[in-house]
């Protein structure tokens, strides 16, 4: 552990006299704050190297003021500053590369007040998701918010990444739902902004992943709780046919909460041996959740034994076995599984579901029956939460969120499979959809030998899948942000606008403290 | 040209062409045709020490009209988004849209006349569509030129965490931080089904909160506007099935707020009035309505319950809402760092008719 330097002595004295009992430099702390859910890290993790770049201090401050408080002294100081959530995030973006404090802000958790009359919520940055979503239902409300990683995530840190929850395409992403935000720039100063001004300035800060200041605070959109929810399951023969499918729904103007539409391979290793019982029965496995029971020493696959062997050899042999999934997987079985969900009120939801009906089936889907939508609807959730065990195993896995205009989507979609089929098992699926658009999720694992090797295959698979990414002109991330993993290709991906976004942090964090070294900068 | 043109006229003259370079009383008028050209105009007016604005605003400076940059640059029929210049009307572009079945959608009716670039480089707090909602959130990537010539071009995706918007540094920034050059907009397909529906209430308050109940029950109407006289309107489309539900909803609202259904009432249509007059626009919390804003035609809109005004018509255009002070301050830094020589003036939203034409 690295001893502190003379700077954070000064400064960490400062806030302890501030925030007494709120300020830790204990070994424990600062390696539990060391790392998030960055595959990457958890590679090093497995090969022995927990905290690379800990912080030199943790505090938690309770309130806009003293958050204001602490950037003033770091700034006063050139010390670092990283705002901290739960941790959940995938791409590096709260590790302290450049130590310094990390600013934890679990203890600001109120929610400040809930508007039934105008339909808002205003909550402070360090609530878990799930706690908000719990206490808005209590009321009668809902955020229609729900990343899979609602019980590990907070509000702030759903704003700082421009977060999509999985009933997007209803409720909207993170950013379209923010009405206020209360935010600590760079320098302290606070500042409390309407979103829709002009300039939108909300729309700076929200995905600016705290390199431009701290959001305390916000008022967002909320949605009465739905009375009903229908969600049901649908084949079509290939991907192309499924995604048209979508495309056609969302320009009819439906509103589904949820559509999600796996890719051959995604499908097939998405059914379970209750395929076809549309009357529930045992829950089915998402294909990661049976990938990850698979590697996992003490996990109980579903899956039958041929399975496990054909996902065994995609470790050592990737491009083989997805060259031989592309090729037999659309004739030998059911095609491609599509979800489709609507909620909301009675009348609205069963008519919008009938009329979805009919487009579906008008562009070629056959009805699954309910089965499949509330099997998923039930266990969304669990595959975040099995991931440790495969980098245990020896392996890693991880998830590329990417999305276009309609025009280009399977363009985007075989650019990436051929970029990345060599170096790793990967398989997709379609969700996050939108009148103009939609987001490819891909996941991909494979294997190194030891934790260099390892880093080293995913840096590769990294590259080349972004690569193929902003060459067909897609954005290299639909919701879960840049980080540090993706910071490379922010030039690419924002060409001469990058200068943009240095003259707003150049504005907002003069002393560039800030969560230095991240998003490109 | 007159004989007291600027002495470097000439070299606007070589940047845009003669014919589409004016000059009055010391001052040039510029009619670039492409983003290279404007560049120029940028390149050729720092290096003079000259200023660039738009319309009244440019006082001294060298005035730029984008009446010839008013091309549809790419029509994208399968993601239903079209990119334009800067200088097209929105009449043009809904012409242009109109050809191939689709509409803007979002477009308030008094902005028909205006330019997309005027619109966004300047927005006003506007009539939305609940289904839509406001003209800014239906713009889904920007083209610009920056104070030192920079070209910028946001990248197109439905959504993006990459992060900030960056576009929203230069949209409302009213030119002073960047040029709009052209703009990426979602369209709408026109639905095989619309149907419009109006009922009737006792009193406003009445009409407004079965509006609200509208809006919180799910509804997304097309549009939906209540007038002074109690009627609540509404439009809907999409799949019969669906627009039949919406219509049914807004029928058992109504009568649970005291309406009665309006046989052949007008229909709302915020398409669909194209040389409406000129609005004013004020925020209305919850169901709280001041009487002093109540007028002819109200129109109760918002992207949802808790982004609804009300536009009453038949006032005039309101004034640019000023920026909140602390707002006004990081404006006035980011315009420092990005525009050190202060080279783009202010363009202030009265000029949006002048550029229209």
């Amino acid at each position: 552990m690295p001893p502190l330097a003379a700077r954070t002595h000064e400064l960490v004295g400062e806030l302890e006299r501030m925030m007494p009992g709120r300020v830790s430099t204990t070994p424990p702390d600062r390696v539990a704050y060391a790392r998030d859910l960055w595959p990457r890290g958890l590679i090093g993790v497995s090969g022995g190297s927990p905290a690379p770049h800990p912080p030199d201090a943790v505090v938690w401050p309770t309130s806009t003021e003293e958050v204001s408080a602490i950037v003033r002294a770091a700034a006063r100081s050139g010390t670092p500053i990283v705002p901290f959530g739960a941790g959940s995030g995938v791409c590096g973006g709260t590790l302290p590369i450049r130590g310094g404090v990390v600013v934890d802000l679990k203890r600001m958790r109120s929610i400040v007040e809930v508007d039934a009359i105008a339909g808002t919520a205003t909550v402070e940055a360090g609530i878990l998701g799930e706690h908000l979503e719990h206490e808005l239902n209590r009321r009668g409300f809902t955020l229609g918010h729900f990343p899979s990683s609602i019980m590990c995530s907070t509000f702030g840190g759903w704003l700082a990444a421009r977060s999509a929850g999985q009933f997007s395409t209803k409720y909207g992403k993170i950013e379209d739902m923010v009405r206020r935000l209360t935010f600590v720039d760079g320098r302290g100063e606070l500042h409390t902004v309407d979103a829709g001004a002009a300039p939108d300035v909300a729309q700076w800060l929200v995905g600016s992943e705290g390199t431009l200041g701290i959001i305390t605070r916000a008022t967002v959109t909320v949605c009465k709780k739905p009375e009903l929810q229908l969600y049901r399951g649908w084949a079509f023969p290939r991907v192309a046919a499924g995604c048209e499918a979508i495309r056609r729904l969302l320009q009819r103007n439906l509103r589904p909460a949820c559509v999600r539409l796996y890719d051959e391979l995604d499908s097939f290793l998405h059914r379970g041996e209750k395929d076809h019982d549309r009357g529930g029965g045992e829950p089915e496995s998402s294909a990661l959740e049976q990938y990850l029971s698979l590697l996992a020493p003490t996990g109980k696959s579903v899956i039958g034994e041929w399975k496990k062997r054909a996902i065994a050899l995609a470790l050592t042999r990737p491009e083989l076995v997805n060259k031989l999934a592309s090729t037999f997987l659309p004739y030998a079985q059911n095609g491609c599984l599509l979800i489709v969900g609507f909620e909301g009120d009675r009348g609205l939801t069963e008519a919008e579901a009938r009329a979805a009906a009919v487009e579906l089936e008008r562009a070629g889907g056959r009805d699954l029956g309910e089965g499949p939508g509330q099997r998923w609807l039930q266990h969304r959730y669990a595959v975040s939460f099995r991931m440790s065990k495969v980098f245990d195993a020896g392996a890693f896995v991880d998830t590329m969120e990417v999305a276009t205009t309609w025009d280009k989507l399977l363009e985007l979609y075989r650019a990436v499979r051929a970029a990345v089929s060599p170096l790793a098992f990967i398989m997709a699926h379609f969700s996050h959809a939108y009148a103009d658009g939609c987001s490819i999720y891909f996941t991909f694992a494979a294997r190194g030998n030891g934790a260099a090797d390892a880093e080293k295959k995913y840096d590769d698979i990294w590259r080349a899948g972004l690569a193929a990414v902003t060459r067909v002109g897609a954005t290299i991330s639909h919701h879960h942000g840049v980080g540090l993993s993706k910071a490379p290709f922010m030039p690419e991906e924002h060409g001469a606008a990058m200068e943009v976004y240095r003259a707003l942090k150049d504005v907002l964090d003069p002393h560039g403290v800030m969560n230095p070294g991240k998003m490109g900068l | 040209m007159s004989g007291d043109a600027p002495f470097w006229s000439d070299r606007l003259v070589h940047a845009v062409g003669a014919a589409n370079v004016s000059t009055h009383a010391g001052r040039a008028r510029v009619r670039p045709g492409a983003p290279a050209e404007l560049c120029d105009v940028v390149r050729i007016a720092g290096e003079v020490g000259a200023r660039v604005g738009v319309g009244a605003a440019a006082g001294d400076a060298i005035d730029v009209d984008f009446a010839r940059m008013c091309n549809v640059l790419h029509l994208d029929e399968t993601s239903l988004v079209v990119t334009a210049q800067a200088g097209i009307t929105f009449d043009a572009l809904e012409r242009a849209l109109g050809e191939r079945g689709l509409v803007l959608g979002a477009v308030p009716s008094w902005a028909r006349g205006r330019t997309l670039g005027a619109l966004l480089a300047a927005p006003r707090p506007s009539e939305a569509s609940p289904r839509l909602g406001r003209f800014v959130q239906t713009c889904v990537g920007i083209q610009a030129l920056l104070p030192d010539g920079t070209e910028i071009a946001t990248r197109l995706a439905p959504r993006k965490a990459t992060g900030p918007d960056l576009m929203h540094a230069i949209v409302g920034s009213r030119g002073a931080l960047g040029l709009i050059t052209a703009a990426t907009i979602r369209v709408q397909r026109r639905q095989d089904v619309q149907q419009s529906a109006a009922f009737a209430h006792p009193t406003l308050p009445q009409a407004l909160s079965a509006a609200r109940a509208i809006l919180v029950r799910g509804g997304r109407p097309v549009d939906l506007s209540v007038s002074a006289a109690g009627v609540l309107a509404l439009d809907v489309d999409g799949p019969e099935a669906f627009a039949a539900a919406e219509v049914a909803l807004a029928a058992e609202v109504a009568r649970a707020h005291g309406g009665e259904p309006v046989p052949h009432a007008p229909p709302p249509r915020l398409m669909s009035r194209p040389h409406e007059r000129g609005v004013a626009l004020e925020r209305v919390d919850g169901e709280v309505l001041a009487p002093a804003l109540v007028g002819d035609a109200i129109r109760v809109v918002g992207w949802h319950v808790a982004g609804a005004c009300v536009v009453d018509s038949a006032r005039a255009p309101a004034a640019d809402p000023p920026a909140p002070p602390a707002t006004a301050a990081l404006l006035a830094a980011l315009k420092k760092r990005l525009d050190p020589q202060d080279r783009f003036v202010d363009w202030p939203a009265r000029d949006h008719d002048r550029v229209a034409h």
